[in-house]
């Protein structure tokens, strides 16, 4: 009898390794396809045109990843005919980033996110940006890495210091889609043109602004300034560039070291939103007007303050108006600071803080 | 002491908010208080179950059972006890199989993950509730540093701002939440099956549990609602694990797949929770035909068990189990602990009695 025990436990064990290499899910990892970046342009209105951008782990590969257009009127359908194309099977477990063209930028984002986060083999952590342009020209590009972790590598190490590159992934943005706030999204270009600051850039790629979203779909654009200066009202903003004048008139640079933001926000007696935001910026002088010779009098910090905040005044008037909060991260500090008041208002939040007042404090340390 | 906290661990600890979330409430701002009443609540209940087996000098639960109720009424409950233990091993497996189907094994049949789990279990339930609980003990010790890892994980990313929402709570927000919490504490309705055999330890070492169990879902709910905010947890089915998936600390690609370590540590709980829930089941359905038959009734459970994990409707799965949980918790443990208050060591007495007869 115990020679039977210990035989069945044998066989029970043997039966138990089994499931261990995967059961019908084992697939060899040389024979797989993998997909680092998908690009999103439409042909014409309901037609799409998907470039995956694969790696090429052949032995003789010239570059590192190669790319395959599809023409779809949807993923699901271009993911298929992606499987059937390639040799091996695809997964999208090391998709580094999801690329959108300007000409998709006013399609239902929510419905691609949806779609992306509901199929568990996606990377949670792959960055979903925009390109200014067209996507496939992006992932077309050359270099030493695939373009498309070159483009989710730019953004991670750009934004590392004030996490908001977290905010820039498929799990994010479903987030906040979910809980009906907006979202940004970078919008990343080829041009060789320099940024403000030249923190936005890498490789040949750039940050060229970022398209706003919210809860109703493409609310508007920011250019590159107006991007670094959006970052101010998270803390710990490591670029971007303040401009001066000293009493003469003489214009100064200040390139932003770190920063700090908080943002306090209550609601008055008039069931009105009100915002108390204090940014303290911590800048060193970059550069001056007709650069060189000796250094004229530097402008007061006071005086950068002003101009900072003249910027920052203008930047909140436009979120008020077309972008919406959530191009400051305003509606996500609404939410947190007063959830059953947000809960309550979320379909009219837009409107409420259209009306919202906000009250700017700058200071500026040298 | 480390196996009976192991047992308990294990028993009490699977539910979590992972499922919590299936059985029609989901999580939200009074989530947190309902678990502080919920803790104290199963704590209370396990001391009840302690003291009424002190009081009976009863070791097994059929036996306490018939001493408070009589007979008959007593195997009618074990029965009922049996089906709904039945129904919640079903439900575990059937959380088993969609978590592993989904994230893990996705082209495997549900049929073949949830034999694996329940042959593993079956063979850790068949030397009986010592070796289980060695088994438990084991797996708890190789559990505590990923466990820990993860945890740090969690509490190194999460964003303060998030957990704002949680300190809002509105008093209304607190009983719709009571039912989520209390299915953390699913399990502890178990404690009557084994806490008979360590009656001294038991009584410290189960509260104990209970205790650690409440600390770590806290941790992980707090963490979740830090990383994932209070919406994304909402909208998700599968929260922790999410959440998990979300973890990058340092942008190091490894600790993207902190799920991974999630998935096995649920699935270990999982596979313990579903031995001992069968263990418990097994028992008391051989004590309702009144014989000890545990060792033939078990396969027949465990075959049941499958098939209603792959085939029953979830929804009325988890109503069944609901009920079950609110009958036992709220009906039979404190009625246990009532009638244990009027009873008398008759056994004792009559002993002690028989004893001085002889000796005069």
């Amino acid at each position: 009898m115990k020679k039977l025990k210990a035989l069945l436990c044998v066989l029970i064990a043997l039966a138990m390794t089994l499931p261990l290499c995967g059961c019908w899910d084992m697939t060899e990892i040389n024979r797989r396809t993998y997909v680092l970046g998908i690009g999103i342009d439409e042909d014409a209105p309901g037609r799409y045109s998907f470039t995956f951008q694969t790696a090429d782990v052949a032995k003789d590969a010239k570059q590192p990843a190669k790319t395959t257009e599809i023409k779809s009127t949807a993923l699901a359908p271009a993911l298929r005919e992606m499987d059937r194309a390639c040799e091996y099977d695809t997964t999208l477990i090391h998709l580094s980033s999801v690329v959108l063209g300007d000409s998709v930028k006013q399609d239902d984002m929510g419905a691609l996110l949806g779609y992306l986060f509901s199929s568990s083999n996606v990377r949670r952590q792959c960055i979903v940006a925009a390109a200014d342009g067209d996507a496939a020209e992006l992932l077309n590009m050359g270099g030493d890495s695939p373009p498309a972790m070159q483009i989710a590598t730019m953004i991670e190490k750009n934004d590392d210091a004030i996490r908001q590159s977290e905010n820039l992934t498929l799990s994010m943005l479903h987030t906040a889609l979910a809980q009906g706030e907006g979202f940004v999204v970078y919008r990343i270009s080829t041009a060789q043109q320099q940024s403000v600051s030249g923190s936005d850039a890498a490789g040949g790629l750039r940050i060229a602004g970022a398209n706003v979203y919210d809860r109703a779909g493409f609310s508007g654009e920011m250019n590159s300034e107006e991007t670094e200066l959006a970052r101010l009202f998270s803390s710990g903003q490591t670029s971007g560039i303040i401009a001066a004048a000293n009493d003469d008139g003489k214009g100064f640079f200040y390139r932003v070291d770190r920063s700090e933001c908080q943002t306090v926000c209550s609601i008055d007696e008039d069931d009105r939103l009100v915002y108390d935001i204090k940014v303290t910026v911590h800048c060193s002088l970059a550069d001056w007007e007709s650069g060189g010779g000796i250094l004229p009098d530097t402008p007061e910090e006071r005086e950068i303050a002003r101009s900072l905040e003249g910027q920052l005044e203008k930047l909140l008037e436009r979120s008020r108006g077309e972008l919406g909060a959530a191009a400051l991260g305003l509606d996500s500090a609404a939410r947190c600071q007063h959830y059953r008041w947000y809960c309550e208002n979320r379909s009219d939040f837009p409107r409420i803080f259209s009306n919202a007042k906000t009250n700017l404090t700058i200071v500026c340390k040298k | 002491m480390p196996q009976l906290f192991a047992l308990g661990i294990f028993s009490v600890g699977g539910g979590l908010l992972l499922w919590a979330g299936r059985v029609g409430s989901k999580p939200d701002t009074g989530w947190l208080p309902a678990l502080a009443i919920a803790a104290v609540a199963a704590a209370l209940l396990t001391a009840a179950v302690v003291y009424s087996f002190r009081r009976t000098g009863c070791r097994a639960v059929s036996e306490l059972l018939g001493e408070l109720f009589t007979s008959v009424p007593a195997r009618c409950i074990l029965l009922l006890l049996g089906i709904f233990l039945t129904a919640r091993a079903a439900q575990t497996l059937s959380l088993y199989t969609g978590m592993t189907g989904r994230f893990l094994l996705p082209k495997t049949p549900s049929l073949v993950l949830a034999a694996a789990a329940v042959v593993t279990a079956l063979v850790l339930m068949y030397d009986g509730l010592r070796s289980m609980a060695r088994t438990a003990e084991l797996l708890m010790l190789m559990s505590i540093i990923p466990a820990a890892v993860m945890l740090t994980a969690f509490l190194v990313r999460i964003d303060t701002a998030e957990l704002l929402v949680l300190a809002q709570p509105r008093m209304g927000d607190i009983a719709p939440q009571l039912t989520p919490a209390l299915y953390t504490f699913a399990g502890v309705e178990c404690v009557i099956f084994f806490v008979g055999h360590g009656r001294g330890k038991g009584s410290r070492t189960v509260p104990l549990a209970v205790g650690a169990s409440a600390i770590v879902s806290a941790v992980l709910f707090v963490g979740a609602v830090g990383i994932l905010t209070l919406g994304g947890v909402q909208s998700s089915d599968y929260p922790f694990i999410e959440t998990a998936r979300m973890i990058n600390i340092g942008g190091v690609n490894l600790t993207e797949r902190f799920d991974i370590l999630l998935i096995l540590l649920r699935v270990l709980f999982i596979i313990v929770q579903t031995a001992v829930l069968l263990y418990c089941a097994s028992i008391s359905i051989s004590s309702f035909f009144g014989r000890e038959i545990r060792r033939r009734t078990a396969p027949v459970l465990c075959a049941v068990a499958v098939v209603a994990s792959l085939l029953m409707d979830k929804a009325l799965l988890d109503r069944i189990c609901t009920v079950g949980l609110y009958g036992t918790l709220l009906g039979l443990i404190p009625a246990v602990f009532v009638l244990s208050l009027f009873h008398k060591k008759q056994k004792n007495g009559n002993e002690k009695s028989k004893k001085g007869r002889g000796a005069g």
